[in-house]
């Protein structure tokens, strides 16, 4: 139904802007030198985030689309481990 | 090598290495969804880049390291030549479908950031640095941060769809640029082989570089040169067009205008050039009834027919919608020209098969002669055609009139009266007079015809024989029928209110009125408002109008009648008098014409022919009307024939509504003596 439709597209974009705010911030705290501690946690852990949101853009998605972004993910899921360990 | 120690190589690098092969494979697959096979040319974009790439890490980085474990210098090698082989993916992507979507430009950047950052992580360390600079932490979450942001932008919705390749392409500047490092960067690379330890391969990789250059650069002229083709092509396409019809690969008015303009102006051509415009006869009642596809195939049809028909030299060309014209150079005067002329309007005598069905499609035509004394321009000598061709019209269909100097002056007043007309129909001066219906046998009045009238402020009475022809020919027959029908029901409805429904009033209805769709709805509309009962109102078709589309019209006189409607064929004699008519469509009844009241009661020939009328309806179970009685004779004789209603100047003149209120006053009984037995000579 459109109106579930116009929800989403408005909760999709304020979660955009969120994410935004919250990376760029952090990216500046590290970048400054600020962070208190490793820098590996808020690298991780915005790379959970991303490998998150990219599998379920694979999820949705469908065709090529979805081993397109599935192959991302997995990119970003072997970054992430290459950080934890 | 200058010594710098090499970074010992852990288990997390193996995760890492895993993740680059598995990006790279993303970005083609990626580049390919968009691509298809165009992203094959530009791979040597990225190859391009791979080897300058690999030139550049060779030598400001690997160089740099001093020898270490091998496993840790293939790690500290591997790391860079990935990177490069991202980037290398990166502007393959970039060549072969641009950058146009957001998400793939986000997706560009994440790819774009890992390698730099890599890269200026593998230099810092190569040159002695401890490679943990902030500001590259912060430039790897940037890139995640691009990702995310790609998966959650709507354009990531559409990221492998085809793109455009006119549209997604790299762009031309950013192709020379792209060459144009590599073109500079092959000798810079060439030089940097002097004196190093690994100058063979340095050079190798160099000439390499210049065979890719040399190759990519061919291809783009190439494609540069099949544009140009394509180009070109496009621009003939596109002059064709402007001088050419779509429907018919027939010149359009401009294309003959041009070709009339050359031979109008060739030196020692023939004296005499005659131009023959031809109009299709009811070319719209075909549109309207059988459909535009329909009429797009007649018009092909035509156009070749009068191509076939065109002889050596002679020019046929598509005007208008269903105008074509035939140039002609003779020899001789306005003899030849009317032989041109009869031989367009034979081409198209015969019928049409078209896939819904046979048409017959007879031609107005108009002529002009253009002879070496009396030069004209071509844009003047076709309006004058123009001009034959709608005086031709006004003469009714398959009319041939040759241009004279005084078709101006009456071009000009019939133009002028057109005009009246659409205003006169827009301020509802077009009123309606009734003529009485009797009943033969009682002389009682039982209906009347509604017929239009137009009193014009300045011109006086204008005879509808003088503008009912010209709304049929400019179409504006729709809105007045329109009108007319609901100023004659409103009258029905008050005289129904008054004296109950003992009058039907008929209203005439062209044939361009029928063809027309929502006809019915229309009608239904009009009666619905009017509130006119049932079997009251009458409509009167002409012949004309059941010859075009017959299945569509008869669906249409069947709706007609589910309204309450009644039809009668009126004029019945005057046109083909098609028996298969009287007994396929739905009708009432059938208005004898006048021509068949003359001599009746007088002359035996004529009585016996007008009974065979009246039997012949009569048998179809039809009623039957007497059109133009103006004797009682006439009358005494119709009625002695079984003929059920008469009409004429014997029982009233058409009157304004008025009259037949003060005759419904009284006893609707008109003043003439009872029928008789027949006087047969």
């Amino acid at each position: 139904m459109s109106g579930g439709k116009t929800a989403s597209r408005v909760r999709g974009g304020a979660l955009t802007w969120v994410v935004t705010a919250v990376c760029l911030a952090l990216a500046g705290v590290v970048a400054a030198g600020a962070w208190p501690g490793t820098t590996t946690v808020p690298i991780a852990a915005s790379g959970v985030v991303t490998g998150v949101f990219l599998a379920v853009r694979a999820a949705r998605s469908r065709g090529v689309g979805r081993w397109v972004w599935a192959f991302l993910a997995a990119s970003q899921w072997a970054f992430v481990a290459g950080d934890l360990w | 090598m200058r010594g710098i120690a090499t970074p010992a190589a852990g288990l997390a690098d193996v995760a890492y290495f895993a993740g680059y092969p598995v990006l790279a494979a993303g970005l083609v697959l990626l580049l390919f969804a968009r691509a298809g096979r165009a992203a094959l040319p530009a791979a040597s974009d990225g190859l391009v880049v791979g080897v300058i790439g690999t030139l550049a890490v060779w030598h400001f980085i690997l160089s740099e390291l001093a020898p270490g474990s091998t496993r840790d210098l293939l790690v500290a090698a591997a790391y860079p030549i990935a990177d490069v082989v991202l980037l290398a993916c990166l502007a393959w992507l970039a060549a072969a479908t641009g950058t146009r979507s957001t998400a793939a430009t986000l997706i560009a950047v994440n790819v774009a950031l890992n390698a730099g950052t890599d890269l200026a992580y593998a230099v810092d360390v190569a040159h002695g640095g401890s490679g943990d600079g902030p500001y590259l932490d912060g430039a790897y979450l940037v890139a995640y941060l691009a990702l995310a942001l790609a998966a959650l932008h709507p354009s990531a919705a559409r990221l492998t769809a085809r793109a455009a390749r006119d549209s997604a392409a790299l762009s031309g500047g950013a192709r020379v640029l792209l060459l144009g490092a590599g073109v500079v960067a092959a000798p810079f690379v060439g030089l940097m082989s002097a004196g190093h330890s690994h100058g063979a391969w340095f050079m190798t990789a160099t000439a390499g570089l210049v065979v890719v250059l040399v190759a990519r650069i061919a291809g783009v002229v190439n494609e540069a040169n099949r544009d140009r083709a394509a180009l070109a092509d496009k621009e003939a396409l596109l002059a064709h067009r402007a001088l050419h019809d779509d429907l018919t690969s027939l010149p359009n008015r401009r294309g003959l205008l041009e070709e009339l303009a050359v031979r109008l102006g060739r030196a020692g051509g023939d004296p005499v050039v005659v131009v023959v415009v031809a109009e299709l006869d009811d070319f719209n009642l075909v549109n309207d009834g059988l459909g535009h596809a329909t009429g797009d195939e007649l018009l092909r049809r035509v156009a070749d027919r009068l191509r076939e028909a065109a002889r050596e030299g002679e020019l046929v060309a598509r005007i208008g919608g269903d105008e074509f014209v035939m140039v002609t150079s003779t020899p001789e005067g306005s003899a030849d020209a009317l032989a041109s002329a009869r031989r367009v309007a034979a081409t198209l005598e015969a019928p049409f098969a078209l896939s819904t069905g046979e048409v017959y499609m007879g031609a107005s035509l108009g002529v002009v002669v253009s002879d070496a004394e009396e030069r004209r321009p071509a844009q003047e000598l076709l309006r004058d055609a123009g001009i034959a061709l709608y005086r031709a019209r006004e003469g009714g269909r398959g009319q041939c009139q040759v241009f004279g100097g005084a078709m101006r002056q009456w071009v000009s007043e019939r133009r002028s009266l057109e005009n009246d007309l659409r205003r006169a129909i827009d301020h509802d001066e077009i009123t309606l007079a009734y003529q009485p219906q009797v009943d033969l046998g009682t002389r009682l009045i039982t209906g009347v015809e509604a017929l239009a009238r137009w009193q014009h402020p300045t011109r006086g009475n204008v005879s509808p024989a003088q503008f009912v022809p010209l709304a049929e020919t400019t179409g504006l027959i729709v809105p007045l029928g329109e009108r007319l029908l609901a100023r004659a029901c409103a009258d029905a409805r008050r005289w129904c209110d008054a004296h109950g429904p003992v009058l039907t009033v008929s209203v005439n209805v062209s044939a361009r009125q029928l063809a027309q769709p929502g006809v019915v709805e229309q009608v239904r509309d009009v009666i619905a408002a009017g509130g006119v009962p049932p079997g009251v109102m009458v409509l009167e078709l002409t012949e004309t109008a059941l010859a075009t589309d017959p299945v569509r019209i008869r669906r249409r006189m069947e709706a007609l009648r589910d309204l309450g409607l009644r039809i009668e064929l009126d004029d019945f004699g005057t046109g083909q008098s098609s028996l298969a008519a009287l007994r396929t469509f739905p009708l009432d009844a059938v208005k004898i014409d006048r021509g068949f009241m003359e001599g009746v009661g007088e002359d035996t020939r004529a009585t016996h022919a007008v009974a065979a009328v009246v039997a012949l309806i009569h048998a179809l179970g039809l009623g039957s009307v007497a059109e133009g009685i103006e004797t009682d004779d006439q009358a005494r004789s119709m009625a002695a024939l079984g003929c059920g209603r008469g009409q004429g100047y014997l029982f009233g003149r058409p009157s304004p509504p008025g009259v037949i209120d003060a005759l419904l006053a009284e006893d609707r009984r008109l003043p003439a003596a009872p029928a008789v037995a027949p006087r047969i000579p």
